[in-house]
């Protein structure tokens, strides 16, 4: 394995130059979220169109009963592992990026993001639009951004630095620096795969092609793996919880890969009665105070 | 959104996780944040807005059942209900609070009481199986589903398709699990068994 970069941000800070010249520099296989998806659509057949929308936070058009949004994410995630797995210095742009565990640390995370005003002026030159309207179409699709890395990661600030390697300012350096900065901190020896980074990017690839089988048999789980040990975890409570353990332990016995897995659930037996309808309700941002 | 959207929006979600009895206007307004006079500007009492919540939700499933019908093509009536009952099951989770709101018992107390209640969720269930309805007789004429299916075929699909949203709504077992299964049963209770036996394409 090689070392890899994965760079997100926000729209106009330059990510596509800093690509470019990433691409010019290094010996570096692109890898975009329209890549993975048409990989994706290629080999499971899923339709595309479904598949360009899991990074949106409209998630209307998805099967909840089937956990359908959820179940391409997974297929995402397996081309993504496999990806990582092959011997290639990738650099993965996008929504995709996030999906690779901290634990790959030869991947090194990226993100560019910049002032508010400077993006706005840069989308007003591009598309001759008036402030109100670039103000407007930054915050929609910052929105974007702040509603997928919510999904994942439990925190509000996309651009958050506990997410990242390194967070570079495309308002105060230039592309061609921070192309620089990325291809420097990949040489250093912190970015190297090492044995524990190889075996996380085994580990993804593992739980990617469980939580995939899983969700496709219509469970709705998360699924770890660490050093081929395999953890299931139950999304959701339900009454008849053992007999729902038991079939999920029935498929995991079928699958030869996995060494040794566990059925966890957030929900222990004792409060198993009380199903998640009834938890305080909550309204969403756009209808709150 | 306007002021009456979020009173209508959040009023959902409070009676349907709360319940009628349990869901106060002092609980809606702290819920939203607006004062309570706010709320009684736009909705005279609790079920005038109750009613006006059913007769929302109503609106919601007929512009969802018509954008349907204008949008997809079916092979013939059998491969029409199967699409149509993955779609309920779709709008049950993507309305999962007025699901509930059925699901509870304070309609049907309130409904004793009050005709326009009761109207109310006669026309919401009156949509929901003239959805099934209409495929099924579509069916009967093209031979795809049994022409001896009674009139009532389409109750008791839909008793079945409504008993296992609820079985997903109050968290009784994984419904994903059973949802293929789910459909295959559907199929094979009203198929023609004079008809070749065609499954359903996803």
């Amino acid at each position: 394995m090689k070392s890899s970069a994965g760079i997100f941000g926000g729209a106009y800070c330059n990510i596509g130059e800093v690509v470019a010249i990433l691409l010019r520099k290094g010996d570096f296989r692109l890898l975009t979220d329209m890549d993975i998806i048409e990989t994706v659509a290629h080999e499971h057949h899923s339709p595309i169109n479904r598949l360009e929308k899991v990074f949106s936070s409209d998630r209307s058009e998805f099967n909840r009963f089937i956990h359908e949004r959820r179940f391409y994410i997974a297929q995402i995630k397996q081309v993504l592992a496999r990806h990582l797995s092959e011997n290639e210095s990738l650099l993965i742009k996008g929504f995709g990026s996030q999906l690779i565990p901290r634990k790959v640390t030869h991947n090194l995370k990226v993100c560019l993001i910049a002032e508010p005003k400077h993006r706005v002026a840069k989308l007003q030159r591009s598309k001759n639009l008036s402030e109100d309207e670039a103000i407007g179409w930054i915050q929609r699709s910052d929105e974007e951004c702040v509603e997928w890395i919510r999904s994942l990661h439990q925190t509000n600030d996309p651009w958050d630095p506990a997410l990242y390697d390194i967070v570079a300012q495309a308002d105060q350096l230039p592309s061609a620096k921070v192309a620089d900065l990325i291809i420097e901190n990949l040489t250093r020896s912190a970015a190297q795969p090492t044995e524990s980074s190889v075996s996380a990017v085994n580990d993804f690839l593992l739980a990617a092609k469980i939580e995939m089988l899983m969700l496709g048999s219509g469970h709705d789980v998360q699924v770890t793996a660490e050093s081929g040990a395999v953890e299931i975890i139950l999304n959701r409570r339900v009454l008849m919880r053992d007999r729902l353990i038991a079939e999920i332990e029935d498929r995991l016995e079928k699958m030869p890969a996995i060494k040794s897995y566990r059925v966890v659930s957030e929900f222990s037996s004792s409060d198993s009665g009380r199903t998640s309808w009834i938890s305080e309700p909550s309204l969403p941002d756009h209808v709150g105070r | 959104m306007t002021n009456k959207e979020r009173i209508l929006y959040a009023a959902t979600r409070l009676l349907a996780q709360k319940g009628y009895k349990e869901a106060s206007m002092a609980d809606l307004a702290g819920f939203i944040g607006v004062a309570q006079g706010t709320i009684f500007y736009h909705f005279n009492n609790k079920e005038t807005l109750f009613l006006s919540v059913l007769k929302h939700f109503q609106k919601k499933i007929e512009k969802a059942f018509l954008d349907y019908e204008n949008t997809n093509k079916f092979s013939d009536g059998l491969d029409s209900l199967l699409q149509k009952i993955r779609f309920l099951f779709h709008i049950a989770g993507t309305m999962g609070d007025e699901f509930l709101l059925l699901h509870r018992h304070d309609a049907y107390e309130i409904a004793e009481e009050s005709r326009e209640c009761r109207r109310s969720l006669e026309r919401i269930y009156s949509s929901l199986v003239s959805f099934l309805e209409q495929a099924i007789k579509i069916g009967q004429a093209d031979g795809s589903i049994d022409p001896m299916q009674s009139r009532n075929t389409a109750l008791t699909i839909f008793t079945l398709v409504d008993g296992f949203i609820r079985f997903n709504t109050y968290g009784i077992y994984e419904t994903g699990v059973l949802y293929e299964d789910f459909i295959d049963s559907a199929r094979r209770i009203v198929r023609n068994p004079e008809q070749p036996c065609i499954k359903d394409v996803k």
